[in-house]
């Protein structure tokens, strides 16, 4: 697997470019900033690039906005956002430049070594990968009226694996269930929040997402 | 004395006309005798009359002289040489008089560079020198229709009432010329007007300019007072500069020794009636000085405090990218070289790294919700609405974002809506025991309105350290905040100015 690392810190980037290499990933480029990391990019042909969302020169969202640039331009290369934001509104702005081969997670994340390269290889597959203390926000959220109030714990353990963007067989592995069961529940939750069940596991995360992050999910149900 | 002297020509003058045979006209003499002693009488009688009341006015003295000449003029009814001499040369001496009159009306000085030229000065200086000019005109024209007449050799009737013309416009000059030079006395009764407008009227900002412009008839009338630091401002406390320019005259009314006021005017008007005026005005003043010292002091304040807070949300700021660019970064980079190491080793050491290691991950989400508290990001680049839908993601009482702005607002307008919906959640959750938070930010023109709404059991406290501060940073950003709490729940409002 090839990897292109964008990241201004340069004892992290090495530290990430060891984890990455240990685990048997090829780091084909490195970069300090997002015009480093689009040039590259052009050079080096890679499965994912993994972009720091802060980088000079204002250290805000300059990765977000590679991100975006990356994903025009090389729609094959998968991009991993490692975040210093838990903003799901930064979550759902990189989905909405497309919905395959995208991850958003904290910063954090990468001490979590089989995790991290887990979630890079997901990525570089095609699939999406959300934090889950960005999904576990979302899930948190008071409501008035709730419509996750009629899950139950099960559901809410798949619906937040779900959103994390894991297929029902990542699920049904994580949660040491049958796949069948795991099916079933999707039925079941989904039926429960009026969601459109779908066959493509990248378009069910945003829809999950974007209902989660509605300001009136109840209103959604309703409708 | 010289009403004696006048007095005298014009009897003298009458004897001439009596006793002399070379008659000036063809007109009966008793007829002529009256006209000639009325223009006389009227140009000697209205310049005695101005000299008297206008002294620093030179036209009472010349009118006096129009007269003496027109009287001077009859000598030449005497027989011999030298009376008609005498008589010829009155005839030009009063012609010569009437011009310089006229040039020099109302202070009877002619200008140096030109009658046209200081006609064109100003509206003021038109309108004093109105009846020099216009009785100019209307002599010169009767004077003409006189001598057309008698060229194209129109028929008596017409001729005869014309030829009294231009003596009925010497009789009625005088007069005309008298009143508009006591005309800036009658202004001066409009000072008794000014001060009874100053006591009757309602106190507001830039009222006495107004009165003083109507009293000296000046609209371009400025106002500005100074200040104990040297510096001037208007009525409203807006700093300005007055200084005199060509045709500007700038006057400092002082009282009991100080300055209070800076006036500039038309420098044509009388710089004795405008000390007048602003003397009269002086208490008017002097009030309206100490209410612009005040309204410039609060403007100051007022500034102060917005680049107060302008400096503090800086520094809020850069502290939040020293946290996510130093001290965050460094902790997950040790936690990261932590985890490599621990792969390597075994026994009881790995464990043992691997807390240490938990304990960074754990500082490292502390630093980000503190560096989050101190400047949440997504409000800079995302806006209120992503920032508020985030707050209201984390808080333990539900919330419902009634209305949020379609478009994005000055950013210290932003930081201050987030702040004050930020706080107030954290007192629903905290100290009301809410069920529920309603949160509204409306556009409305030029202003936007965040209300936060509980249904908690109240007791707010404004004077608390954290609705007090909202309260200042809502001011230095000249808004109005308020919070009613009841029993039946908390809310905190706040409107702000983003034109």
């Amino acid at each position: 697997m090839r990897v292109i690392i964008a990241e201004d810190a340069v004892l992290f980037r090495a530290g990430v470019v060891r984890v990455l290499t240990d685990a048997g990933c090829t780091v084909v480029a490195e970069a300090g900033d997002a015009p480093t990391l689009l040039a590259a990019a052009a050079r080096h042909p890679a499965d994912v690039a993994i972009v720091d969302i802060r980088m000079p020169p204002t250290h805000t969202i300059e990765g977000l906005d590679a991100a975006r640039a990356l994903r025009a331009e090389h729609p094959g290369l998968g991009v991993l956002i490692l975040s210093a934001y838990l903003e799901p509104h930064y979550a759902m702005t990189l989905l909405e430049h497309g919905v395959r081969a995208a991850g958003y997670l904290l910063k954090d994340r990468v001490t979590d070594l089989e995790e991290f390269v887990a979630a890079v290889r997901r990525v570089a597959a095609g699939g999406l990968v959300i934090d889950p203390s960005v999904v576990a926000q979302l899930l948190g959220r008071r409501r008035r009226r709730d419509p996750l109030a009629g899950l139950t714990g099960r559901e809410r353990d798949v619906l937040a694996l779900m959103a994390e963007g894991r297929s029902n067989q990542a699920v049904a592995a994580r949660l040491h269930l049958s796949p069948k069961t795991v099916e079933a529940h999707v039925r079941s939750l989904f039926g429960k929040l009026g969601l459109e069940e779908t066959a493509d596991d990248n378009r069910r995360v945003l829809a999950v997402l974007a209902f989660l992050r509605s300001a009136d999910p109840a209103a959604q149900v309703a409708s | 004395m010289a009403a004696v002297a006048t007095a005298a020509t014009g009897c003298g003058a009458a004897t001439a006309l009596v006793v002399g045979d070379d008659r000036l006209t063809d007109r009966a003499p008793v007829v002529e005798l009256l006209v000639i002693l009325a223009v006389g009488w009227s140009f000697a009688g209205c310049g005695l009359a101005g000299w008297a009341r206008r002294p620093a006015s030179r036209t009472g003295a010349l009118m006096m002289s129009a007269g003496l000449a027109w009287f001077l003029r009859t000598a030449a009814a005497f027989p011999g040489p030298v009376p008609h001499a005498i008589g010829r040369l009155a005839g030009v001496l009063f012609l010569v008089v009437l011009v310089v009159l006229v040039a020099g009306y109302p202070d009877g000085r002619p200008p140096a560079r030109g009658l046209l030229r200081r006609w064109r000065v100003s509206p003021l200086r038109r309108r004093a020198q109105a009846p020099a000019i216009a009785g100019g005109v209307v002599l010169l024209a009767a004077v003409g229709v006189r001598f057309l007449g008698d060229l194209l050799a129109w028929p008596r009737a017409v001729t005869v009432p014309l030829g009294w013309l231009p003596e009925l416009t010497l009789v009625l000059w005088p007069p005309v010329l008298l009143l508009g030079l006591l005309r800036d006395r009658l202004d001066r009764a409009t000072i008794g007007e000014l001060v009874l407008t100053l006591s009757r009227d309602a106190p507001g900002p830039g009222r006495v300019r107004d009165a003083l412009a109507r009293a000296l008839r000046d609209d371009s009338l400025e106002v500005a007072f100074p200040l104990p630091g040297g510096e001037q401002v208007d009525a409203a406390g807006r700093p300005v500069r007055l200084t005199g320019t060509t045709g500007r005259a700038v006057t400092v009314v002082d009282r009991d020794g100080d300055p209070i006021a800076a006036l500039r005017y038309d420098a044509t008007a009388d710089p004795v009636l405008v000390r007048e005026a602003a003397a009269a005005a002086g208490l008017a003043l002097q009030n309206e000085r100490l209410r612009a010292e005040a309204l410039a002091r609060l403007d100051e304040v007022r500034q102060s405090r917005a680049r107060i807070l302008a400096a503090a949300d800086a520094a809020r700021r850069s502290v939040e990218r020293d946290l996510h660019d130093g001290a965050q970064q460094r902790l997950i980079g040790a936690a990261l070289a932590l985890r490599l190491v621990r792969g390597r080793i075994d026994g009881p050491e790995a464990a043992e790294l691997a807390t240490i290691a938990d304990e960074l991950d754990a500082a490292v989400r502390e630093l980000r919700e503190l560096a989050r508290g101190l400047h949440p990001t997504v409000l800079s680049d995302g806006g209120l609405g992503p920032a508020l839908t985030s707050l209201a993601e984390r808080s333990p009482v539900p919330v419902a974002l009634a209305v949020l702005p379609a478009r994005r607002l000055p950013e210290a307008v932003e930081v201050g809506c987030y702040f004050v919906v930020a706080e107030a959640l954290t007192n629903a959750a905290k100290h009301a025991g809410a069920q529920q938070v309603r949160v509204a930010v409306e556009l409305d023109g030029d202003s936007v309105r965040v209300e936060v709404a509980d249904d908690g059991r109240g007791g707010a406290d404004p004077a608390g350290s954290g609705l007090r501060g909202l309260a200042d940073r809502v001011a230095a950003l000249g808004g109005r905040f308020d919070v009613t709490s009841t029993s039946n729940g908390t809310r905190v409002s706040a409107e702000l100015p983003c034109g």
